[in-house]
């Protein structure tokens, strides 16, 4: 029952505009992005302007609209939304302006096969493909990724490295692909994480949320045999005594409907018969973590002198990880006293810069690489322009962005993935990549 | 277009554009190479995409569509479909082609052919589309059958008789056993929107059961449908519904949340009238609200947020283990880092509270001014709910004071002026930190809050007619009326507990306020205290100080659950109502015949909007018929419901009044009627009693005809409500407004009427459903 579907850029060009039910209003797209414009961040992605509702979503930089007349279940129009910005994805490799300006008479393909009078038909990328005829225009990035994945040897994984872009392309290839018709699956455990620790140091909230991920580009559903670590527990802490024999405890999963579970009681086995593109084949969530797994921890001395409008913070930074594991692009943030002038600082030297963003009121470390186990200290101080009582109060909450590769916090491991082709004895290729990024990471001083 | 437009081309050049392209399409050279000719209809896409008028290129592009590339062809009739309607005669000339494709080899073209012949709405080309569309119903392919089934709705829109003219209902009925599971979808909800006047699709038991066995077949989208759909079905008993139930258990687990949200709200409305279960179902209910709370995805997470805000109101204690689960990450959104906050105020209990009110206080230095303010109105709420914590909540806020940041100040004075309402003692914890704040806040509102503390507690306060002169002297520089008004009130009240300090300055402000103020509000009530102190002090000190001196708070400050919105809204459970926290006849003006989801409860009133909206709709489309039977063919529960209306109309009186049973306006339209007419009449009267709740005003009226368009939030002391009529079989209007004072208790009645030779028998139908019920009778 979904009237209206566009996608604009964050400009307000109109890339993409369907109108499936001929009962909505003339310019909703307008109407959608002066709205936008008028209440930028706090616009809730539902909301109501004279009788037509609009629910977007925002991608990349994209926004996924959809308007309806009718009181429709937001859950499932935000569903809907994701499910088609996912698609395109699928079918154009990479998700900007740029692609979707590219494969717009593939992408109103789609549109025409995803709903119809507003209802939605067919979703899942493997079916489409039968009623896709466009061939997608691959959109090369000239950008160098930015760290290089390498993809951990697992057994049966044949080779070290791959770019990390390596999986930006498109389910259907274009007929001059450059990296041609491969048959491979890329597999992705994903951890985010979400910290918040206290002033004293305590640990006020520490959860994973934890994901694998595949794409896939194997048509027929093969038999992907996917082994977890075989010392995972699944269930609250309470209901199991707390023994440290178990290694890994998830308090619950979820996982995608093709996969089948009747070995994962026994041998921790997912057996799953992917469709074609990007789905996720499990999802976890720990809401209490246990602190030995936190990567980093992050000491601040503030020193507050009692009549000099400076303020010297000295951060120590250290990386938890195991010292084969590193993490990168670590960025902390300090926000200091709306009063400062200018914020001088000493790190101690090579890949670290710091920026002090007057707009943000906010200083700014930026790590381009810390090796596990070692420890990095900056020394700030903060020149204002009066003295407030306050100032000390306005330091911090210090937050932290990163990734690390090649290390999952939780502890849960891929011991080995296994494609059995149904039809030809070709044994496609395949791909591990761990990663654990940041959510939020806040550490109050 | 939006300006915005210009980065592909520039406005001048929009025609030149246009012609452009017409001439590339007629050019042979270009029509001879398949590909240069594929660019640039691809061209003629991406310019429609941006919403230029690309109607005069309709023939060019007919021509284009007689072709074998089924890429070519999409996009062709991609462009027909839109622009059929302002090219009716030039469609015409598609429908051959259109015929054609559909009996192509290929299920593709077929079912391209039949969506695309349905898409065209036109009613006048619906003859030539019967035939095809119908063969699609039978057709070996289910990708046709699909488009066939959509197909039916989009020409039903379009010509009404069309279903019953093709027994188009048994059609689909009999592909309710299709072995493709999207056909049976599409059945669905082709059948839910044709029969929608009946209340949509009934589910009988067979129905539901037949369902629920080919439930795990569904796609997702597919199953949240169907789940939605039998929240109309009634189980006979507590097994059948204990069986469901299990059954569905599994589908809280389900990937993707739309099944899981349809799950819960289904759970909901089974058990609601079994107490003893309430309880247990919403603890299983949890788990998968936290899961989709733990989602990546912001938006899911908002819509989600906004369901549990809907379920403390029922359970307040429903998350009290999860509360950290509320705390905002920094790189929330906005808009959720505000639900959270709602939601932490709102869970925040005896056990947690310490933490609770930390994280707010976390908030209160964020970056955003707005975010800060909240997060200290937030802690306020919790110790007005609280009281055990009142004590802690308000010495969190004393420690706000000492940052000296004049908004923090403010915001926190404001709170802590409520508080000290309710809890007086904490006053000897406040007090001594008033000069302080006096010397940083400027803020009306802060600065008024001072001034009442010191008004208020001036006896405990050495200097307090020491730290209001300053003010007072000020007097003529000071731009807010509320801080002149506050003024006045703590200068009098100060005035009689240290008459010897404040005689002068209270002289020297009551003549300034007097003489020279201009607002009017500040300059009576100088006035009034110049009386009151002129005929005799000791009454005035009872008036300005007695106990009911004391500003009332906000009642929506400390509770804004009216009880009776949110069991409105816990029927909507699930739907944007939930969302906008209100209920959907205040944002849902679409009445095309099919309102989703409604539960079985619901079916009499929606029933009777939905013919409403049949009738709107046959209006606005013009296809000169009469309004379609009842669909009496098929058995519905609505059955007695229709017969109600035919005795209604046979009772009618041969009046020249004559009231439509359903009038039909628009907000918008009313709005724009009541500001253009002129009053036609206006007459006041004691009311015999005053309505207990809003609903049971409005209804008295809708019983008689006049239906409700909007009327104010219930629990003010003036209650406003808009009302209208329509005369039948005509397009005038009766438009009333109802004004109810519940202090004087009199309704005060304002009618404009478009016709005017009917004012006065309005009037007295009007005063004839008022009397007996809510005024007295005239004699």
């Amino acid at each position: 029952m979904l009237s209206h579907f566009f996608i604009l850029s964050s400009r307000g060009d109109t890339l993409i505009f369907r109108d499936y039910r001929g009962d909505g209003v003339k310019g909703t797209t307008d109407i959608f992005y002066r709205k936008i414009k008028s209440d930028k961040e706090s616009l809730p992605p539902i909301f109501n302007v004279d009788g037509v509702n609009f629910i977007f979503i925002k991608r990349n930089g994209l926004y996924f609209v959809c308007t309806t007349k009718f009181n429709i279940s937001p859950a499932f129009a935000v569903e809907v939304l994701t499910r088609v910005s996912d698609l395109c994805k699928d079918y154009c490799g990479v998700l900007d302006e740029q692609s979707i300006k590219c494969n717009f008479p593939l992408i109103y393909e789609l549109l025409d096969e995803v709903l119809d009078l507003g209802y939605v038909q067919v979703t899942s990328t493997e079916n489409l493909k039968a009623y896709v005829c466009n061939r997608p225009e691959v959109v090369t990035t000239s950008e160098e990724p930015l760290w290089q994945c390498t993809g951990r040897t697992v057994y049966g994984t044949d080779k070290m490295s791959l770019p990390s872009t390596a999986a930006n392309k498109p389910v259907v290839l274009p007929k001059m692909g450059t990296r041609g018709n491969k048959r491979e699956v890329f597999l992705d455990l994903l951890e985010r994480l979400t910290v918040l620790i206290g002033t004293n140091g305590n640990i006020l909230r520490s959860e994973i949320d934890g994901c694998i991920q595949m794409k896939n580009f194997v048509v027929g559903y093969p038999e992907v045999k996917i082994a977890l670590s075989e010392d995972f527990f699944v269930g609250k802490s309470d209901v199991v005594s707390r023994v440290d024999s178990v290694a890994v405890r998830l308090d619950n999963c979820t996982f995608h409907e093709s996969v089948d579970l009747s070995n994962f009681e026994t041998t921790r086995t997912l057996v799953v018969s992917p469709p074609e593109g990007e789905f996720i084949v499990m999802k976890y969530r720990l809401s209490e973590a246990p602190q030995s797994s936190l990567p980093f921890t992050l000491i601040a001395f503030v020193d507050e002198n009692e009549d000099s409008k400076i303020l010297e913070v000295v951060l120590k930074l250290r990386c938890n990880v195991p010292s084969s594991s590193c993490a990168n692009n670590i960025v902390v943030k300090l926000p200091v006293p709306k009063s400062t002038d200018s914020v001088s600082h000493n790190i101690t030297s090579g890949t670290q810069t710091g920026e002090f963003k007057s707009s943000e009121k906010a200083w700014y470390w930026n790590i381009k690489k810390l090796q596990g186990g070692s420890e990095i200290s900056a020394s700030v101080k903060v020149h204002m322009s009066e003295k407030r009582k306050s100032a000390r109060k306005e330091v911090g909450p210090i937050s932290l962005e990163f990734e690390i590769p090649m290390h999952i916090c939780s502890g849960l491991q891929i011991r080995y993935v296994r494609v059995q082709d149904r039809e030809k004895t070709h044994n496609p290729f395949r791909w591990v990549r761990y990663i654990t990024h940041s959510d939020s990471y806040v550490i109050r001083i | 277009m939006s300006a915005s437009s210009t980065t592909y081309f520039s406005d001048s050049n929009k025609k030149g554009e246009v012609s452009e392209l017409k001439k590339s399409l007629q050019s042979p050279e270009v029509q001879r190479d398949a590909s240069q000719y594929k660019k640039i209809i691809q061209k003629v896409i991406s310019y429609m995409t941006l919403g230029m008028d690309l109607s005069s290129l309709f023939m060019d592009m007919i021509k284009a569509g007689a072709t074998h590339d089924l890429v070519q062809k999409k996009l062709v009739y991609l462009y027909i479909c839109t622009y059929a309607q302002s090219n009716p005669e030039l469609a015409l000339l598609t429908v051959n082609t259109l015929r054609k494709d559909s009996q192509d080899s290929s299920a593709m073209v077929r079912g391209l052919a039949l969506r695309s012949m349905c898409s065209l709405r036109l009613p006048d080309l619906v003859e030539y589309i019967v035939e095809p569309l119908l063969a699609g119903l039978g057709d070996n392919s289910s990708y046709v059958r699909r488009c066939a089934v959509m197909g039916c709705v989009k020409l039903y829109h379009l010509i009404p008789d069309f279903v019953e003219d093709n027994g188009i209902i048994e059609r689909l009925c009999g592909l309710l056993t299709d072995p493709d599971v999207q056909v049976l979808c599409n059945c669905i909800s082709a059948l839910d929107e044709i029969l929608a006047a009946e209340g949509g699709l009934q589910v009988h038991k067979k129905l539901a059961h037949y369902l629920l066995k080919r439930l795990k077949a569904f796609s997702g989208w597919g199953q949240s449908m169907v789940i939605e759909l039998l929240l109309r079905y009634k189980p006979r008993n507590t097994d059948e519904l204990f069986d469901i139930l299990n059954l569905l258990d599994d589908r809280l687990k389900h990937p993707n949340s739309a099944v899981v949200m349809a799950c819960i709200q289904l759970f909901i409305h089974m058990t609601k009238d079994m107490e003893d279960l309430t309880e247990h179902i919403f603890k299983r209910i949890r788990g998968p609200l936290m899961t989709i709370l733990a989602s990546s995805n912001s938006e899911l997470v908002y819509v989600c947020l906004c369901h549990i805000e809907l379920l403390l109101t029922k359970i307040p204690n429903l998350f009290d283990q999860e509360y950290r689960s509320f705390f905002s990450r920094h790189t929330d959104p906005q808009y959720i880092k505000t639900k959270k906050l709602e939601i932490l105020t709102a869970i925040a209990s005896i056990s947690n509270v310490e933490e609770v009110v930390t994280e707010l206080s976390a908030h209160v230095h964020d970056v955003d001014i707005e975010m800060s303010k909240k997060s200290i109105k937030a802690i306020g709420e919790i110790a007005m709910c609280l009281s055990q914590a009142s004590e802690y909540c308000i010495d969190v806020l004393l420690t706000f004071l000492s940052w000296e940041i004049e908004y923090i100040t403010s915001q926190t004075l404001v709170v802590i002026r409520d508080l000290l309402l309710k809890y007086e003692k904490s006053a000897i914890a406040v007090l001594p930190q008033m000069s302080q704040c006096l010397e940083i806040v400027q803020d009306p509102k802060g600065l008024s809050a001072i001034i009442w503390i010191l008004g208020e507690y001036g006896q405990s306060i050495p200097d307090s007619p020491y730290m209001l002169e300053p003010l007072v002297n000020k007097i003529a520089s000071e731009q807010s009326a509320e801080v002149k008004l506050q003024l006045l009130t703590a200068t009098m009240k100060l005035f009689f507990k240290k008459p010897p300090e404040c005689q002068d300055m209270l002289g020297r402000l009551l003549k300034f306020c007097v003489d020279e103020e201009s607002h009017m509000d500040v300059h009576d009530r100088a006035l009034l205290y110049y009386r009151l102190l002129k005929t005799n002090a000791k009454e005035a000190e009872r008036v300005v100080c007695g106990s009911n001196s004391k500003p009332v708070t906000n009642p929506s400050n400390l509770n804004t659950n009216m009880p009776n919105s949110k069991e409105l809204l816990f029927k909507e459970f699930n739907t944007l109502s939930i969302i906008y926290g209100q209920p959907s006849v205040h944002f849902i003006s679409q009445t095309i015949p099919y309102i989703k989801g409604l539960p079985y409860t619901q079916e009499k009133e929606a029933g009777d909007e939905r013919v409403l909206h049949h009738q709107e709709e046959l209006e606005a489309e013009e296809p000169i018929l009469p309004p379609s039977g009842q669909h009496l063919t098929v058995g519905n529960l609505l059955g007695e419901d229709v017969g109600n209306e035919q005795q209604d109309e046979e009772r009618e009186e041969e009046d020249v009044l004559e009231l439509s049973d359903h009038p039909a306006l628009t907000p918008a339209q009313f709005e724009q009627k009541w500001k253009s007419l002129p009053q036609s009449s206006c007459w006041e009267e004691a009311m015999a009693r005053l309505p207990s709740t809003p609903e049971e005003f409005q209804q008295h009226f809708s019983e008689n005809k006049v239906a409700v368009i909007a009327s104010s939030p219930p629990g003010q002391s003036i209650q406003k409500y808009f009302f209208y009529a329509q005369q039948a079989s005509e397009e005038s209007f009766f438009l009333v407004e109802a004004v109810i004072d519940v202090t004087t208790e009199l309704l005060r009645i304002v009618t404009k009427v478009e016709d005017l030779s009917l004012v006065q028998q309005f009037d007295t139908y009007l005063r004839t459903c008022l009397e007996g019920e809510w005024i007295v009778e005239d004699d």
